[in-house]
Order: C-alpha cells, then sequence, then structure tokens
C-alpha cells in the first residue's frame, strides 16, 4: 500500500508518501510524479517521513524524476528519510544524487 | 511459533503482497530489528520481483517457494523457482557513483541484495533456481 496526498505550496508541490513504494506500488508515484513534471511543476518536495519501505522499483522512479526535474532546471528536495529507507539510499548512492533535509520546512526555504 | 516460515506463490507481483503479510507474522512472532527485518523484507521484494518479471519464457503458471528460518544467530532465507537460470553472483556491478546526469536507471536490486546479505549462494539444480541467503540477526 503506498498513499500520496499532494498539495500546493505557492509554486512548490509537496507530496507526502505514506507506506510501501516496492514493485507493486512504485507505478502509482510514477504516474503522479510524470503527470506534474509535464505540466512544468519545477520545484517538488517529497516528504517521506511516514514511508516505511524502498525498493529498487522506488528508487527508479525517483531517478527518472531526478533526471527530468534536472532537464527542466527545476528542484526535487526529499525530507524525513527514515533510516531504513536512508540506508537503502546510501547503498544505492543516492544520498550523493538528492538534497534530503530533515523538515519540509527547511526544504520549503531551499527551494525557494 | 516454528522458526521456519514457508510461502509458495504462483508468478505473479499481486503475490508479494501476501509474502510481505506472512513476514509480517513471522516478525512478530521473533522480533528482529528494524534492519534485519527491512533486509529480509526487501531482498525477499528484489527477488521475487527479479524471477517474476525477467525469469520466465512462457505465460504460464509458476510456483516459487521461500523459506525463512531463524538458525541460532542467522536468518536463512531459501528461494526455489522453475524459471531460467540465473545466478544473481554474475550480474554486473551497479553505478552507485556516477553524477545524475550520468546515473544509468535500474539495474540496483542485486546490488541491494548483495549489499543486504552476508552471504549469498546459489545453485541449479534439478531444473531449479535455489538461492540461500543469510542475514546475521542482532538485538531487536
Amino acid at each position: 500500500m503506498l498513499e500520496i496526498v499532494q498539495s500546493q505550496q505557492n509554486d512548490i508541490a509537496i507530496l507526502s508518501l505514506q507506506g510501501r513504494l516496492d514493485t507493486n506500488t512504485s507505478s502509482s508515484l510514477e504516474t503522479t510524479l510524470v503527470d506534474l513534471v509535464e505540466k512544468s511543476q519545477k520545484k517538488l518536495l517529497l516528504d517521506l517521513s511516514a514511508l516505511e519501505f524502498i525498493s529498487s522499483s522506488g528508487l527508479r522512479v525517483l531517478l527518472m524524476i531526478a533526471k527530468r526535474v534536472k532537464g527542466m532546471d527545476g528542484k526535487m528536495v526529499l525530507t524525513s528519510l527514515k533510516s531504513n529507507v536512508q540506508n537503502v539510499f546510501e547503498m544505492a548512492g543516492f544520498t550523493m544524487l538528492f538534497t534530503i533535509l530533515p523538515s519540509n520546512e527547511k526544504a520549503i526555504e531551499a527551494l525557494q | 511459533m516454528k522458526n521456519t516460515l514457508t510461502i509458495h506463490i504462483q508468478n505473479r507481483l499481486s503475490e508479494l503482497e501476501k509474502v510481505n503479510q506472512r513476514l509480517q507474522t513471522f516478525f512478530n512472532a521473533h522480533p528482529q530489528s528494524m534492519h534485519v527485518r527491512n533486509a529480509v523484507h526487501l531482498a525477499i521484494d528484489e527477488l521475487i520481483s527479479n524471477i517474476i518479471l525477467h525469469g520466465y519464457a512462457d505465460r504460464a503458471d509458476h510456483q516459487i517457494e521461500i523459506r525463512v528460518a531463524l538458525v541460532e544467530d542467522q536468518l536463512v532465507v531459501k528461494i526455489e523457482d522453475d524459471a531460467r537460470p540465473f545466478n544473481p553472483l554474475t550480474a554486473l556491478p551497479a553505478d552507485t557513483e556516477s553524477p545524475l546526469s550520468e546515473r544509468p536507471i535500474g539495474g540496483l536490486g542485486i546490488h541491494l541484495v548483495r549489499n543486504l546479505t552476508d552471504t549469498l549462494h546459489y545453485e541449479y539444480r534439478n531444473q531449479h533456481n535455489v538461492l540461500t541467503l543469510k542475514i546475521a540477526t542482532e538485538e531487536p
């Protein structure tokens, strides 16, 4: 199960992910993010504080979107990774690819 | 509760939910640290989705067996399937260092499995892939 709660704060799209980002659920995140990118949404904040689990299919979606966001001169920030999610990011060498911040407030500051 | 869990699933991704629930029940009876639970969940998720998505040349139903056993200070996971022979130990290493623009998309599943497990043993016998993973337990 993955729940995606989407909101907008000025020009920043905020997505809060809750549950599991795995082989079965990553396509729903992909659809949501591709839709935003295609509408030229340049600033994305992904709140991962309630994300319990991530697999390589979730990493795949995040990497693909990060490339597209960079390609349109946008910015994506991830916040509040749980320790097991952080650990998977480290194993995959993803911490060097993403801006990861401890709170949404800090992320909004960084995106403005 | 026994120290062994055996799960039989069909080669459909929807079956992963069943695997996830059975693992949760097993870990409720045999508490493990967050790190160890995540390692077992993730390794199984990666390997089973690989088998289902890439392993079969036909569209027939196939059975996959997953056994999890708590043996002293190790969790031993054995996965047996009749998909085409595939030894994850021979998969090419993943690129985990290139910058964003050059980083290839995909190929991280097996890399994660190798990083999560202490030992990984593969054999092909009786037309079946048999993969055994060992993960050291720690204080929950």
